[in-house]
């Protein structure tokens, strides 16, 4: 029992006055779709994630509330009264200050939802797909339900009537007194465009038009209409057209803009800068951002000042008042795909490559003594290019991340201060492969070719590109990092290598989730051939796989309690698939080279997600046990059949040339397999083991719980070596030193690495090594971010924060006196005389 | 699409309950019901309305995991099996067990611990460093062994024993350089 305590203890815990130090977090609510000020400088902001929240006049989010579940599209109007939305089914009605929920209803699928007002009460206007309901503020509920034939949207409302318009243009004028619709004969005349208190539909030089509720023909001068702002149209040569009597009036030439999505204002973008136009005259002008503009909102208060807010072609959002910004959201974060880790160079290591990099264009005879020059300048004085927040530390904890956001733009991030260096556009972005310290690929595919952009890391600049008339659909990078190879795979499997292996055979697999078929081939001088061939059963479906990512594997073998070793297996050519057929779920650990199956696993009464994780010779499963109820997770370790009983044993082995712990895939050994269930409490999304550099480090199981709580988990409680407490007999793997087994995997809140912080939408997981051995770096990614030190075996290799070295000074200090007065006092005829009679 | 939209909500139910702070007077007025999440599943999220209780609407047949997320408590999970309009709840950690008192009334049970707890400066720390004790003992045993009266036979016993070691080949070695 005490060791249970002891292995829950220490998996991951660390102190309160360390919050912040090992990890950070970045809250996101994803791409803005509409946004609304409010009072005290705040704002209200729902997103196409299906996230409603509150952003300080700071910028740091006040509340954030997830509307039903993420990615649920949702719909949103607000009053002083409150916000409204609707997502997945429940129309729901929150509080402005606090985001609490006054009331939620089921409703079918809704359009739209309008505020309006009946007498001097507000009321909301839910247009469903055949009929317009009317819903009380107080307590949410139906006042008035009213059928209409098929109805498109809502077009405006006056304080008298809601005009709904149906898919044939026929507009619905429906009276907020006693709900009497009366139909408006429109379509048939033409495309119906509408602002935002009139319909307009064009043909030719005439133009039908329903302004303040009533229909007319009117002359129509202006031309075609390309869109609207506000209540104009802006029609051809960019005029601002006002319904005007029984005419079209031109007002204003506006020139090529972006409309505010609320008002009566445009924003037009230079290379230089952003200008805001009011209908009145007025204009503010902010600093352009190379990143073109996708919507805008713009305000004009009391006092005449203008503000608003910028959605930007990244997802970043920014909120200016008159000239000044007040605050700018990366929301582009909020739709990471991807992330990969690269590594910065040391300050040496850049100034190197500065110096090759500078002589590969200076590279004739005159240039030869001022090239000798640099090259002792930068051995001797390491030029400082600015380089120091990206440029490597002592244990590698600063690393570069490249996140990939669904707004077709990668992000680089600084590891350690979260801090954002560059951005770049990049459509149908495959994968990042690092080429070296400072250099990076970008393979980009559009379906019909495939783009190389070779890429400075540290200016996020284009170094060249390169361009191939092959459809890539995956990128394999093999080897490590002084012998690694990059091959672009397309859709018949072929290989182009970018960069090419060293090694005479590449052998790689291909799973073909749609035809149940996995198929292993080679790969030589440009040549595949077929090596092995499996087929699932039929019905039965690939849900996932998984590789084993083995690494570096610092100890092959485990000596157990009575002085034994057994051989892991832990071939780094192992994968597993995870198939379903019905609620069957099957488990298979492949070697990619032979094809041999080396393991099988079925398990019955099986639903929901699976998750694999998959280290040297552990494999886990998590899964819904539709029987019991509960998920469960189901532990797998692969040893080698043969056990040496003692050191004579393993040094025979050794000398009669028998022994090794390196693996072949041709020749398969007898592989021993034990497996385990356990009950797990949770379901989870994404599961990884941490790794190290050298693998010394026991590794620790990090999961995304579905509360979105990073859990970390010893491997050790999932070990299916664990004896049974009714089994008296040591068989030959078992090791004493694992807890006696227990069905339930124990819980504890301090194995919880994002402690207090509520973070949202995580459902990947990515980690890399430091240079320290007893430290991995985890991020968890999607919605949020959050990155995190994980020390599974605490900090053994580095002096911890509190050890005191006031103590240690003193001790030694007090050795050292004691060690003077004792040598005084032996040395004194007394003390000599003591001792020898 | 709109003939099982229609099927769907004939067979759906609404998920209802209530949540409750700790126990304790001290600790519930710290308890905050707007910092509390429901999650049904891990992918339906809802919140506490102003009298503390929840709802999940449109829920298909089927088996659901309930949490309520407070950073500060721990809550229950409950297993829920929606069948029509009925809702049978249980505990997740007893397969098939008892059904709880539905709609549900969620009670906070303990507080999390996310911290291990920094030991607090001890002056017993320092005297039970391993090299103190190694020093203090030597010590005592150097004051002490001339202290101790021997039987005066073992005495000369030991003086002999010490006298056949200095005359012995190996007293060169171990007798001190003059």
């Amino acid at each position: 029992m005490f060791r249970f305590f002891l292995l829950v203890t220490f998996a991951a815990s660390i102190y309160q006055d360390q919050i912040g130090t090992y990890d950070w977090h970045k809250l996101h609510i994803g791409k803005v779709i509409d946004i609304h000020a409010t009072t005290g400088g705040k704002s209200i902001a729902i997103s196409n994630r299906g996230i409603l929240a509150m952003i300080k006049p700071s910028g740091e989010l006040e509340w954030r509330r997830i509307l039903s579940s993420i990615d649920a599209y949702p719909l949103f109007t607000m009053s002083a009264s409150g916000i409204f939305t609707y997502s997945s089914g429940t129309l729901t009605m929150w509080t402005i200050q606090e985001g609490q929920i006054l009331w939620s209803r089921p409703m079918p699928e809704v359009l739209q939802l309008v505020l309006t007002t009946q007498g001097i009460s507000e009321v909301l206007a839910v247009l469903t797909e055949n009929t317009i309901e009317i819903i009380s503020l107080q307590e949410g509920e139906l006042m008035k339900k009213i059928d209409l034939g098929k109805p498109e949207r809502i077009v405006f409302k006056n304080k008298d009537s809601i005009f709904v318009m149906d898919k044939e243009k026929n507009v619905w004028k429906i009276n907020s007194k006693n709900w009497i619709t009366e139909k408006i004969e429109f379509g048939g005349f033409g495309e119906v465009i509408c602002a935002k208190d009139s319909c307009v539909a064009i043909n030719g030089k005439r133009a039908k038009v329903i302004n303040d509720g009533e229909v007319k023909e009117i002359n129509w001068d202006v031309g075609r209409v390309q869109s609207v702002l506000d209540k104009f149209y802006v029609c051809e040569n960019e005029n601002l057209v006002e319904i005007a009597g029984d005419e079209g009036k031109s007002i204003k030439q506006i020139g090529k803009h972006m409309p505010s999505e609320n008002s009566q204002m445009w924003l037009v973008e230079s290379s230089s800068d952003l200008t805001i136009y009011s209908l009145e005259g007025s204009s503010i002008t902010l600093p352009s951002s190379s990143i073109p503009v996708l919507k805008f909102w713009g305000y004009i208060n009391s006092k005449g000042e203008f503000f608003g807010y910028i959605l930007y072609e990244d997802y970043s959002i920014l909120c200016f008042r008159n000239t000044s910004i007040r605050w700018i959201r990366e929301e582009g974060l909020g739709h990471t795909s991807s992330l990969y880790f690269l590594e910065l160079p040391s300050k040496e290591m850049h100034a190197h490559n500065q110096y090759f990099a500078y002589i590969k264009d200076h590279n004739t005879w005159s240039d030869v003594l001022t090239n000798f020059l640099l090259r002792i300048e930068s051995q001797i004085n390491h030029r400082s290019i600015e380089l120091e927040a990206l440029e490597k530390d002592s244990f590698a904890f600063k690393k570069l991340i490249i996140a990939v956001s669904k707004s077709e733009y990668i992000f680089a991030i600084q590891s350690l201060n979260s801090q954002i260096f560059w951005r770049l556009k990049v459509k149908n972005l495959i994968k990042v492969v690092q080429l070296s310290h400072e250099e990076a690929i970008l393979i980009e595919n559009d379906g019909k070719k495939t783009k190389l952009t070779y890429l400075d890391i540290i200016e996020g600049k284009k170094i060249k590109e390169q361009s191939y008339d092959i459809e890539t659909v995956d990128v394999l990078q093999i080897g490590n990092e002084e012998d690694s190879a990059v091959y672009l795979v397309d859709k018949d499997f072929k290989l182009l290598p970018v960069v090419k292996h060293s090694g005479p055979e590449l052998f790689f697999y291909v799973i073909d989730s749609k035809n149940g078929l996995i198929e292993g081939l080679k790969h030589n001088n440009g040549i595949n051939s077929k090596v092995w061939a499996m087929k699932l059963g039929s019905g039965e479906k690939i849900l996932t796989y998984i590789t084993n990512k083995a690494g570096k594997i610092h100890q092959p073998a485990i000596a157990t309690g009575t002085s034994r070793l057994i051989y892991k297996y832990a071939d780094e050519n192992l994968f597993a698939v995870a198939s379903q057929k019905g609620q069957e779920l099957f488990v298979y650990v492949i070697n990619a080279i032979s094809g041999h199956i080396i393991y099988r696993l079925h398990q019955d009464q099986v639903s929901g997600s699976i998750h694999l994780a998959f280290h040297e010779q552990k494999l886990y499963i998590h899964y819904w046990n539709i029987k019991y109820e509960r998920y469960e997770i189901i532990s797998a370790e692969f040893f080698k059949s043969n056990v040496d009983d003692s050191a004579s044993d393993v040094l025979q082995g050794y000398y009669s040339g028998g022994f090794s712990t390196d693996y072949s895939s041709k020749f398969t050994p007898e592989v021993t397999v034990f497996t385990q269930t356990y009950v797990f409490p949770y379901g989870v999304k994404d599961m990884k083991f941490t790794t190290t550099l050298q693998g010394i480090t026991k590794p620790s199981l990090v999961m995304i719980l579905e509360s979105n709580q990073i859990y970390l988990l010893d491997s050790a409680f999932l070990s299916p070596r664990r004896k049974l407490e009714d089994n008296h007999d040591e068989g030959l793997f078992d090791d004493p030193t694992l807890p006696i087994y227990k069905p339930n995997i124990p819980w504890s809140s301090v194995n919880i690495a994002n402690y207090f912080i509520e973070l949202e939408g995580i459902t990947k997981l990515a980690t890399t090594e430091t240079w320290l051995e007893s430290t991995s770096v985890v991020i968890a990614y999607d919605l949020d971010m959050f990155l995190i030190r994980v020390m599974p075996e605490k900090s053994f290799d580095v002096l911890s924060e509190d050890f005191s070295k006031s103590a240690i000074v003193l001790t030694i200090g007090g050795l050292a006196l004691l060690n003077i007065l004792v040598q005084r006092w032996f040395s004194s005829k007394c003390a000599k005389e003591n001792f020898n009679t | 699409m709109f003939i099982y939209l229609i099927l769907g909500l004939a067979f759906s139910a609404s998920i209802t309950g209530e949540v409750f702070g700790p126990k304790n007077p001290a600790e519930k007025k710290f308890w905050n019901p707007l910092s509390v999440n429901i999650h049904l599943n891990g992918y339906k999220t809802t919140y506490l309305d102003a009298s503390n209780s929840f709802v999940f609407h449109n829920v298909p047949d089927g088996i659901y995991v309930l949490e309520v997320l407070d950073h500060k408590h721990y809550y229950k999970t409950i297993v829920l099996e929606v069948l029509g309009e009925n809702v049978v709840a249980r505990d997740s950690n007893i397969f098939k067990g008892e059904r709880i008192v539905y709609p549900l009334r969620m009670q906070a049970e303990k507080r999390h611990v996310y911290f291990e707890e920094r030991e607090a400066f001890s002056i017993m720390s320092i005297f039970m460093n391993p090299m103190l004790l190694m020093t203090g003992f030597m010590l005592a045993v150097a004051f002490l062994m001339p202290k101790m009266k021997m039987d005066p036979e073992q005495m000369q016993e030991m003086k002999d024993m010490q006298k056949q070691m200095n005359s012995g080949w190996m007293s060169s070695l171990l007798s001190p350089p003059s």
